[in-house]
């Protein structure tokens, strides 16, 4: 259903016809905006070595909408933990947006875990705008620093990590 | 980018990642673990030849082989373990009277780090 440039009206009949399109359909258009939404309670938290950036979850973490061409907001929030290397560890975060990076270079945004089992939060939205009408995947992508290891808490019992972070993706 | 999921439950990840690095080394981002599957992140360079070697090192893998980083962490954890159980009393100030005045004071401020200790590991 696409949204309709309200009318302007004159002296001129009420029909059904507009009304539904101008009235029902465009009130339809802005209830059921597209969105998807994936809070994560897992059998295992996800831990990563790569250096380059990756899928966190390439099914769970990943959504396809159909795009009106309006901006989207897309959020993320959760736990990570610094579990294994020396010094400390940086994780980057960053969206994959059809393929792309949508920010390029190092990402999103950047966490710095000072000591080895130390957590560290993330949370982010971002506005974006631009699209074209049309089917697009978002997806949760993420890279560390060499030689460490950092694992993303997702539900799995860790102890005193048992934590549930969410993606989720909307146009507004 | 290349990844290559394998499925395999039970991964020490430090290790299972030198051992890919080792003989992989400019073809290999990392690896991602999660719900019983190894996801092993390549560049596009990596060869047919570079799977094989991939599915057989992964599939071998020992996750109670240690890397030598946590051998001498394991080892110093239980160097403290040991300590721990063989010091378990305080310095008695009493047995340090006949000693001089700085080793008296060294002996006050041993015990009062202690102290400070056990309370930051929330013992009694």
């Amino acid at each position: 259903m696409a949204w309709s440039t309200p009318k302007t009206w004159s002296s001129e009949p009420l029909t059904s016809v507009d009304l539904n399109t101008y009235v029902r359909d465009n009130q339809n258009y802005l209830n059921l905006r597209p969105s998807d939404s994936y809070t994560l309670d897992e059998s295992s938290d996800y831990s990563t070595t790569s250096t380059a950036f990756v899928d966190v979850d390439a099914t769970k973490l990943a959504f396809t909408i159909t795009s009106n061409g309006g901006d989207v907001l897309v959020h993320f929030d959760g736990t990570f933990r610094f579990t294994a290397g020396s010094g400390a560890a940086a994780c980057y975060l960053d969206l994959d947006i059809d393929g792309s990076s949508i920010a390029g270079d190092d990402g999103i945004l950047r966490l710095n875990i000072a000591n080895v089992n130390d957590f560290a939060q993330a949370s982010f939205t971002r506005f974006i705008s631009g699209l074209s009408v049309g089917n697009h995947t978002f997806k949760l992508c993420w890279k560390i620093s060499s030689g460490d290891t950092v694992a993303l808490l997702a539900g799995a019992g860790t102890s005193g990590g048992d934590l549930h972070p969410q993606f989720w993706v909307k146009e507004i | 980018m290349q990844n290559i999921e394998i499925t395999r439950i039970g991964v020490n990840i430090p290790a299972l990642d030198a051992q890919l690095r080792a003989q992989l080394a400019s073809q290999l981002y990392g690896i991602s673990v999660s719900a019983g599957k190894v996801i092993v992140h390549l560049t596009d360079t990596a060869t047919a030849d570079d799977f094989v070697t991939i599915q057989t090192l992964v599939s071998e893998h020992n996750p109670a082989q240690l890397t030598a980083v946590q051998i001498k962490q394991k080892a110093a954890q239980e160097n403290l373990q040991t300590a721990r159980s063989q010091f378990t009393q305080s310095l008695d100030p009493d047995d340090f009277r006949d000693e001089s005045a700085s080793i008296q004071t060294l002996i006050e401020r041993l015990n009062w780090l202690e102290n400070e200790i056990r309370d930051l590991r929330g013992l009694e």
